[in-house]
């Protein structure tokens, strides 16, 4: 945690919420990233962002800077409304396990990045969701292990060990697909 | 992002070391994986459009009341939504007419008198604010009462959590001088809430007449929070929590120019501040002075005040409004929070506007006190001290090094502890130890080392 972001919370905790205008900075960016990546649709993940930073807001006086990250406390916040949002948009799937990509339901604007993704869908399709939210949150997210950890309640050891078995699982299996993938990639952007 | 990727290699070699020489190959799955990331199309408009909704949430929870508030407010508040705006403004009016000694101008005025700014100390019996819990929350099944003697009713839990174990990097050197041991028994202050101000805020109240509803109906009415605002440019909205005793201000937001508001296509947000914006500390001060004489606040347990210049250790983000704080004394002494940083009145300085947006910290002074057995031991104070104190300080990433703590202060840690839902504000005894040449290593301001026995005890 930057010393900036534990000045903000300090301030936030001792009522001068302004402050929470300087965390705001730091991840509005972020969030909607996050989210975005786990959605494909703009107006979805903003309207998701909102929801965390107003949820942030209003429970940023129990944030624990012993207890982990505020990233972390973020991204899982962020994580928790896009949860809330499916279960009521649809409740039959399983969305606590719902990391897999295009498993959500993809609106018209979203079809684009569909039809990319559809590439990495067969990419990695032998992985489980979790070492897809895994290899997101490492590589898309640019989280390190110890925030990884915290989102996924994991230790850092073993997110670390998840990823590099995902990595060489990959290498393994799917040695002709890089090339493959990368084509595609060119011939559609 | 070759950082990123290079990271990302040397942590699977190093896990798995059969993968060595093959780093060519991984690197390329990786950048594979980054070139899929899809583009999110962020907009900067929406971050502006988020960042107006969050100041006017600010704005809202200072103002909301709603759990707060008795009933009998809520209805009038409610009733007020029907009336035309001319009879709501009014009414506001009587209320800030009528709950004298509150808020402004009639504090000396011949109002009903309701908070009182003289700081005052009731003693209480020994250890009547329950057990310290310094590590994980009692559970429930091991929760007993608490307390003796004539003091207050004994409470059931008390988490106060301090970091025990952290992994430090940079050591601590005790290189200051002679220091007095405390007392067998210190005292421990707990701040209490208003007992009879609610009461009064009422009696105030059902003085006035609010046509339909007749509020002087009510049978043992309280006032438990109200809001009050200005309808001019430039305004502020008050909010009193009358059952703690506390007062905050914010900007109303209706009544202040939408600086970040850019709904259009060819509007362009505005530039961030960059350090040059931000005015001299002593013009900053001069505005918080200003503001404090125009509303009447009392400083009368707060010192000299304080630009607070943290922004300078990032200059990359300066905020739209920067602290002055009133340091808080109890007594003679300070208080400090657990990093180490002064406590007190804030007002916040909108670098923008030049005008204050915000004030906050203010309260009643009324504290009970109870005795806790206190640490008399030298060594271990020094020894907790040496190894960070509360823990509440933070090293920068990689730093080691060596921190020399000088001669501690005696003052009050403020520690905030949660009693059947309702959270307290506890002012511990502490040795606060200054830190020499801590910038660049360290994120906290000063060592604290509380002084009551149960926080050192299992260290």
């Amino acid at each position: 945690m930057t010393e900036r972001e534990l000045h903000a919370i300090k301030e936030c905790k001792k009522g001068n919420l302004e402050s929470f205008g300087e965390l705001y900075e730091l991840y509005a960016k972020k969030i909607y990233d996050f989210l975005f990546y786990r959605t494909y649709q703009r107006d979805l993940s903003e309207d998701l962002a909102s929801v965390a930073f107003m949820k942030a807001l209003q429970n940023i006086h129990q944030f624990d800077t012993t207890k982990g990250s505020f990233s972390s406390w973020m991204y899982r916040i962020a994580h928790n409304a896009m949860i809330d949002h499916y279960r009521v948009q649809k409740p039959d799937v399983d969305i606590e396990s719902c990391f897999e990509i295009g498993e959500v339901p993809l609106h018209e604007e979203a079809l684009d990045a569909k039809e990319k993704l559809e590439t990495v869908k067969e990419y990695m399709k032998t992985l489980t969701p979790e070492q897809q939210e895994l290899i997101r949150l490492r590589v898309w997210d640019g989280c390190s292990y110890k925030e990884i950890g915290e989102i996924m309640k994991k230790s850092e050891g073993s997110c670390k060990v998840m990823f590099s078995r995902v990595i060489a699982q990959m290498r393994k299996d799917l040695p002709f697909a890089l090339p493959v993938v990368l084509l595609v990639r060119m011939y559609t952007e | 992002m070759e950082q990123q990727i290079l990271e990302i290699i040397k942590d699977i070699v190093q896990i798995d070391p059969t993968l060595l020489g093959r780093e060519e190959e991984i690197g390329r799955i990786v950048r594979t994986l980054i070139s899929l990331k899809p583009e999110t199309g962020f907009s900067e408009s929406f971050r502006e459009e988020l960042r107006l909704k969050i100041f006017k949430k600010i704005s809202e929870m200072r103002s909301d009341t709603k759990e707060q508030q008795s009933n009998i407010f809520s209805m009038i508040r409610s009733n007020m939504f029907v009336w035309k705006n001319g009879m709501a403004v009014a009414s506001i009016f009587a209320v800030i007419v009528i709950v004298g000694g509150v808020y402004n101008y009639t504090r000396r005025s011949a109002f009903i008198p309701v908070f009182d700014t003289e700081q005052k100390i009731v003693g209480v019996g020994d250890e009547s604010f329950g057990g310290f819990d310094t590590g994980a929350p009692i559970p429930q099944a091991s929760q007993k009462m608490f307390g003796r003697g004539g003091g207050t009713v004994g409470i059931e839990s008390m988490p106060l959590h301090i970091a025990r174990s952290v992994e430090r990097t940079v050591k601590f050197q005790y290189v200051g001088g002679a220091f007095p041991a405390p007392e067998e028994k210190m005292e421990v202050l707990r701040r209490a809430g208003e007992k009879s101000a609610p009461t009064d805020a009422f009696s105030a109240l059902r003085r006035a007449d609010f046509g339909f509803f007749n509020i002087g109906m009510f049978q043992k009415g309280n006032m438990d929070s109200f809001s009050v605002s200005e309808n001019k440019e430039f305004g502020y909205t008050a909010t009193v929590n009358v059952k703690e005793g506390t007062v905050a201000i914010n900007q109303n937001w209706d009544m202040w120019p939408h600086y970040y508001e850019c709904n259009t296509e060819s509007c362009t947000p505005p530039p961030h501040l960059a350090p040059s914006d931000v005015p001299a500390d002593e013009e900053l001060v001069r505005i918080a002075n200003e503001f404090v004489k125009t509303y009447d606040l009392s400083l009368e347990n707060y010192g000299t005040p304080e630009a607070d210049n943290s922004w300078k250790k990032d200059k990359s983000f300066i905020a739209d409004a920067l602290p002055v704080l009133y340091p808080l004394s109890i007594g003679k002494m300070s208080v400090y929070d657990e990093e180490g940083g002064k406590i007190g009145m804030g007002v916040g300085v909108d670098i923008r506007m030049k005008r204050v947006s915000s004030a906050w910290g203010m309260h009643t002074q009324v504290y009970e006190e109870s005795l806790y057995p206190a640490e008399t031991d030298m060594h271990k104070i020094i020894a907790f001290a040496e190894r960070g104190g509360t823990g509440r300080i933070y090293e920068k990433l990689n730093s080691t090094g060596e921190i020399k703590l000088g001669t501690p202060e005696l003052a009050y840690v403020m520690m905030t502890s949660a009693e059947n839902g309702i959270s307290r504000e506890l002012y511990v005894p502490a040795y606060v130890f200054p830190m020499e040449d801590k910038d660049g290593i360290l994120s906290g301001e000063r060592v604290i080392v509380p002084l009551i026995k149960s926080f050192l005890e299992g260290e």
